[in-house]
């Protein structure tokens, strides 16, 4: 569905992105993970056309560079920064964006009531959005990125600074879009998210991709073993291992075994390990 | 298109919605034009009168008496003076219109059903058709009332009576018996109760077909060689002030529109970055179009302000709305923050406006200022509104003011989209 090959882009000395290449698959929710400074905000940027790359392509796969009007049509962005209008109602928000799209008549009445319904602010369509709690606003923001039914939705930090209330409607959201066979991009450092939502992921610092993979994949491969961990005539012991269950056996069989839990490896350690710092650093 | 309708109703439902936005775009604008156009207004009568210079060519006590009652009617703020004065003042728009009481005024004032009517000359400018149709009413109703009071002063009307038998005598003789038949009784009614002072008050009618006076209406074209009032001095302020206002207001909008990221949101859209330009330009040039057409609107209904040529006072306010709508462009991208923007957008927009005569009008300027003044294109607005409305500028002496200002807006408009922000 996207498909970003030697990615390049310099801001004055800064280099932001520097030779990124990722394939997102169609109906599938791709995490760009990363810390603050990493490059994920300038590539969704450059995969919008709002930006143009160094060097480097950009392609929506049977459309071309999203350079043009007819290609933009296809994409949707909610931005990191809540790009809403506080002076208008939720209502005329969503059906400004939307209009900007073409929609009109029945179905620019149809969507719009499909979008607001969808993040939860039906009820509270005729307040202005000056009167809409941060998360309210961050659905808002959602609602005008997907009310003219875009294929590729490029998510931006989707859920910064909400009550987890709205994060846990936003997500569902989400995985519903995939559901209804879109492609979402989504961009974010809480690992946590990722590992939810994300079916597979890439992993970004410093405008570099370190790995790309399936969570489950990443992990095996950068995370290191589970570690069980045991407490044995009151002492904790702790066991890195590929087979809990088994060594957990293996421990009970020799003697009296009190309380017990297995820390599962995360993408937090997947990204200490291919880099030497914390994620949230 | 639809698309630059939509960015055009979202931007002014954004400053309809803005209170300090309107305060600048309408309020203050009023506030200036209404309270500088009461500062300088030079012995102003009270509001609302007929301004009438007055001519009493027929020099009577019945003429005088008449002036006398006009001038004690609510509507009227009478002014004596000669037939060539009365007719200056009217053409030069410093009184509504001229009075003048005909020789033979008083005579025919004391007939009654006979003989020629009572004569009044009224001139005007044909423009005033109201106010003249007011004036028609009051002098009419004016000499009804001395008709009411020949009635009921019997002692007048007995006068009246032999007076008229007297003057009958030359009067065709099938007039004179008729009409002679009545005023002999009539004589005898008013005999017969002159001496009777509880009888009841006098009956007002008048014959059919006759009238107590004749008010021939003459076309005195206003040369409008200056301001009418001080309102059409401070209206053209008061637009400008407007103008700025929203000059500002869509200025600071496009960096507030980067900062919150709303700016980005339009960027993805399917818009062209000119189409996005145009939108904002274009929405603030029909804001600019609704406050002059809101403050005009004031201006002509409430103070009395005329423009001399509504195709020139229109020409003035679509070349403002064009010159000051790409200003806005390129103030837009003097700075990166709202704050920065909005700081130096006032800066520069009070400083052309001081220099260019929105703060005091331009006579009232040192000659170097004056001279200062063409940099400003505050200056060349008001002098283009100005020509519309009472300067009587030709189309050719549009031209300039217009033309300037074109210029501003496309220079504007040039570093506007050289410079326009990147989200």
């Amino acid at each position: 569905m996207l498909r970003l090959s030697n990615l390049e882009k310099r801001f004055g000395e800064v280099t932001a992105v520097d030779g990124l290449s990722l394939s997102v698959r169609q109906g599938e929710i791709f995490g760009l993970l990363g810390p603050n400074g990493a490059g994920k905000t300038t590539t969704v940027h450059m995969a919008m056309g709002l930006l143009a790359p160094d060097a480097g392509s950009v392609e929506i796969e049977g459309h071309g560079a999203p350079t043009t009007a007819a290609v933009r049509t296809k994409l949707g962005l909610a931005p990191q920064a809540l790009a809403v209008y506080d002076g208008l109602t939720g209502e005329e928000n969503v059906r400004f964006f939307a209009s900007l799209y073409g929609l009109r008549g029945g179905r620019l009445r149809e969507r719009v009531a499909w979008a607001l319904d969808f993040v939860g602010l039906a009820d509270r369509k005729a307040d202005r959005a000056e009167a809409y709690s941060g998360g309210m606003k961050r659905r808002l923001n959602l609602a005008a990125a997907v009310v003219h039914d875009p294929e590729l939705i490029l998510l931006d930090e989707p859920t910064v600074g909400v009550d987890p209330q709205s994060r846990n409607l936003i997500l569902d959201n989400i995985v519903s879009l995939r559901r209804d066979g879109r492609t979402i991009v989504y961009t974010t450092h809480y690992m946590e998210e990722a590992e939810r939502l994300c079916d597979r992921v890439a992993i970004l610092d410093r405008g570099r991709l370190l790995a790309e993979d399936t969570v489950m994949n990443l992990i095996a491969a950068h995370a290191g073993a589970p570690v069980l961990v045991t407490e044995i005539e009151g002492r904790e012991l702790r066991v890195e291992t590929p087979d809990p269950v088994g060594e957990l056996s293996r421990l009970a069989a020799q003697g009296p075994v009190g309380r017990f839990y297995v820390e599962r490896p995360s993408l937090e350690q997947v990204f200490l390990h291919l880099t030497g710092r914390q994620l949230r650093d | 298109m639809r698309a630059l309708l939509s960015l055009v109703v979202k931007d002014l439902r954004l400053l309809a919605r803005d209170r300090g936005d309107l305060f600048f775009v309408l309020v203050w604008p009023l506030v200036v034009a209404i309270f500088f156009g009461l500062v300088f207004s030079p012995g102003r009568g009270p509001r609302g009168k007929i301004a009438l210079a007055v001519v009493d060519e027929d020099k009577t006590a019945g003429s005088a008496s008449f002036l006398d009652a006009l001038g004690r009617q609510e509507g009227l703020a009478l002014e004596a003076v000669s037939r060539e004065q009365a007719v200056s003042l009217v053409r030069r728009a410093k009184k509504t219109a001229y009075v003048v009481l005909l020789p033979g005024f008083g005579e025919a004032r004391e007939r009654m059903f006979y003989g020629e009517p009572a004569r009044i000359e009224v001139g005007a400018d044909p423009s005033r058709s109201g106010e003249m149709a007011m004036l028609e009413g009051l002098l009419k109703a004016e000499a009804f009332k001395g008709m009411q009071a020949l009635f009921t002063d019997r002692e007048a009307a007995g006068r009246m009576v032999g007076k008229a038998r007297g003057e009958l005598r030359a009067a065709p003789a099938e007039q004179q018996k008729t009409t002679g038949r009545f005023l002999e009784e009539l004589d005898r009614y008013l005999t017969a109760t002159r001496a009777n002072s509880a009888g009841s008050a006098g009956a007002s009618a008048a014959a059919g077909g006759w009238n107590p006076v004749e008010i021939e209406m003459k076309s005195v074209a206003e040369q409008r060689a200056g301001p009418k009032n001080a309102f059409e001095i401070t209206f053209p302020q008061g637009i400008l002030w407007g103008i700025l206002g929203c000059a500002a207001s869509f200025g600071v909008g496009l960096v507030v529109e980067r900062k919150q990221g709303t700016l980005l949101r339009l960027e993805t859209a399917p818009l062209s970055r000119a189409q996005i330009l145009a939108g904002r330009g274009l929405a603030c040039m029909v804001a600019i179009l609704l406050v002059e057409a809101f403050l005009t609107a004031i201006g002509v209904v409430v103070f009395h302000v005329r423009p001399s040529s509504l195709a020139h006072f229109a020409m003035a306010g679509v070349a403002a709305a064009l010159g000051f709508s790409g200003l806005m462009m390129g103030l837009s991208v003097i700075g990166r923050t709202p704050q920065s923007v909005g700081g130096l957008c006032w800066a520069l927009l009070l400083m052309m406006s001081m220099l260019g005569g929105g703060m005091m009008p331009l006579f009232a300027m040192p000659s170097w200022m004056i001279s200062a003044s063409h940099l400003s294109p505050v200056k060349w607005a008001i002098l283009a509104l100005e020509g519309g409305l009472w300067r009587g500028f030709s189309t050719a002496e549009m031209l300039l003011p217009c033309g300037i200002l074109l210029a501003v807006g496309l220079a504007g408009l040039a570093l506007g989209a050289r410079l326009y922000p990147r989200p």
